[in-house]
């Protein structure tokens, strides 16, 4: 293997663990402060992807349409959890899973009423086509404007999370919700604004997914299991551990899949099996 | 006083399987098989249930029972020409193996991992079984067809779906009122509390695992021989979601409220999905209304408004 094939498969990898870490980070962070299993997230990486591309197309601005279509990714997870999760807070934790995966059902149904069944194809905006000369071979463009993307996000959730003073209730409303609320502090807005971000960064992931698959009404739910795996590799709660685990699982599909490309399509479950073998708590969770 | 109440427990029971009983005759063709569907589901349903209802863990990989006893099944028919009753203590002792592997594998980790690290493994089963290494054993995406009769005809392919149907019902109502089934409930209520008492917890898990496995592998095997084919369907993801379904609609933790859900899903499947084409959206509003407002299921409502009656007749009088 020369080098300049290895630099060229190791760029992709990186890049498809960055779109891992942009599909998976929204669930893991709603799992780690209200430790509900959010199925439906598939389903709102989809609404994400089919919104975003619409409204670029409608406001003919394409930062502006990723926004605003990810605000409203939001504000859809933020009303489910205003009006459905906290109906079941406290009671016991299956029943918010499968909530979730009712509303799996009314999101992909409620897309293929509006926009129907069929598979659309996604162009890519002008400035996100053709290639760069790396190490002396082609890259394309559109997988380094995901690497920025995917370094920003990742670098405004950490200040977000370590620096501001919401970062540090949400911090410890992970640790001990009780005592959260005990000091005064109404944790429910906070539940709420966690799963607005939850969705905005699972709308963002969808828009960015959507040049890769095109827009079908299965592709969020045909990511649900990778992003399920990263976050249990991840360590649920962990946030940091749901963004390596999605760069591991990036270079272990990109290696598997120029090695051994009949297991490529398992190598998410091997390094599931390997890590939870050695570690059934995953990378970074708690025990 | 008593017998009266048992009389009228069991009446619309009995008139249920009367009806049952008679429908082949006056039926046509296509009710019948969906009627079998309704059966065989039925009984993967109450198997669900007594992992889901009764012992409180949500798998998401439960249709690699179904797949398996399907798969064992329609295999041994086939290739090695054995009789579909030869095959079903190879369904059991597979399903039983692959129960008691995937217990000591992921029933130590808490709920929530369970139920993903199912999914998951049910998803790897599925490739599997749809992978270019094990075509010519599986038939990949074509599943295998022409499985010899089992019985001469339709009607009594009907009476058998029937007659299984009721034995597991039966054998699931003696397990979960025997003392195992009363530890599961115990477990389900308060993990920490039945360990303090002594239970083995993990063991008590790994048990319904494997007698639910066992349940559902049967139903697969069932399917097979009355389908005369299998397809990977019968492991994916489909199959899972479809149990969880009429598992969660019908009641669960009831053993009559998951044949009751088989019976709402699969005839809603078959009639209503060629009327709407969203159905299935109505279906996910009806099902997050029934997880949020009646956590036992629809067949709560029934037994509430009995309750009620019952108690109204008698609490009065005496």
């Amino acid at each position: 293997m020369t080098s300049q094939l290895f630099v060229n498969i190791l760029l992709s990898a990186l890049s498809l663990g960055v779109i891992y870490f942009l599909l998976s980070s929204g669930f893991a962070l709603v799992f780690s402060l209200l430790r509900v299993s959010n199925f439906s997230h598939g389903s709102l990486i989809m609404w994400g992807a089919y919104l975003g591309v619409y409204l670029v197309k409608a406001l003919s601005n394409f930062t502006l349409g990723l926004v605003v279509s990810a605000v409203v990714i939001g504000i859809i997870l933020a009303l489910v959890e205003f009006f459905l999760f906290r109906r079941l807070y406290g009671g016991n934790p299956l029943f918010e899973l499968l909530l979730t995966f009712g509303l799996i059902y009314i999101l992909d149904e409620a897309v293929k009423l509006i926009w129907g069944a069929a598979m659309i194809t996604v162009d890519k905006p002008l400035f996100l086509q053709g290639t760069v000369m790396i190490y002396g071979e082609p890259f394309a463009i559109l997988r380094l404007y995901i690497f920025g993307l995917g370094a920003f996000i990742c670098a405004a959730l950490y200040f977000l999370l370590n620096k501001t003073k919401l970062g540090l209730i949400i911090t410890a409303g992970i640790e001990n919700k009780e005592m959260v609320r005990a000091l005064g502090i109404n944790i429910n807005k906070v539940f709420t604004f966690v799963c607005w971000l939850g969705g905005f960064l699972a709308g963002i992931a969808g828009f960015v997914l959507a040049f890769f698959t095109g827009l079908s009404p299965e592709m969020g739910t045909n990511q649900l299991l990778n992003v399920l795996v990263i976050v249990v590799v991840g360590g649920l709660g962990s946030f940091m551990g749901a963004a390596i685990a999605a760069i591991i699982m990036g270079l272990a599909e990109a290696f598997l899949g120029f090695y051994l490309p009949e297991l490529a399509i398992l190598s998410s479950f091997i390094v599931m099996f390997i890590v939870l073998g050695i570690k059934p708590s995953g990378l970074l969770g708690e025990e | 006083m008593f017998q009266s109440i048992y009389l009228r427990k069991y009446c619309p029971v009995c008139i249920l399987i009367i009806i049952l009983i008679l429908l082949p005759l006056f039926s046509s063709e296509y009710v019948k098989v969906v009627a079998m569907q309704i059966f065989i589901f039925g009984v993967f349903a109450i198997s669900y249930d007594i992992l889901l209802g009764y012992t409180g863990i949500a798998s998401f990989g439960h249709a690699i029972f179904f797949g398996t006893g399907a798969y064992v099944t329609a295999l041994l028919m086939l290739k090695s020409g054995f009789s579909f009753w030869a095959t079903l203590p190879f369904v059991v002792i597979g399903c039983a193996v692959i129960g008691l592997l995937i217990g000591l594998l992921t029933l130590r980790f808490a709920t929530i991992y369970f139920t993903i690290v199912t999914l998951a493994l049910g998803q790897f089963c599925y490739f599997l079984l749809t992978n270019a290494l094990t075509y010519q054993y599986t038939g990949g995406d074509d599943g295998l067809h022409g499985l010899p009769m089992i019985l001469q005809t339709k009607n009594q392919m009907y009476y058998l779906a029937f007659a299984f149907l009721l034995v597991i019902f039966f054998l699931a109502k003696k397990i979960v009122s025997s003392p195992l089934g009363t530890t599961l409930v115990a477990i389900r209520e308060n993990e920490f509390r039945a360990k303090m008492i002594g239970y083995n917890v993990l063991n008590y898990r790994l048990i319904a695992l494997v007698i639910s496995g066992i349940m559902a592998g049967l139903a697969g095997s069932m399917n097979a021989a009355i389908l005369r084919s299998v397809f990977p369907g019968f492991m994916g993801a489909g199959t899972t979601i479809d149990v969880i379904l009429m598992t969660i609609l019908g009641g669960m933790g009831s053993l009559l409220g998951p044949v009751i859900g088989a019976a709402l899903v699969i005839i809603c499947q078959q009639y209503l999905s060629s009327y709407f084409e969203w159905w299935l959206m109505i279906f996910g509003i009806i099902f997050v209304l029934v997880v949020l407002f009646l956590p036992q299921g629809l067949i709560s409502i029934f037994y509430r408004f009995r309750v009620k009656k019952i108690l109204s007749r008698y609490e009065i009088k005496d």
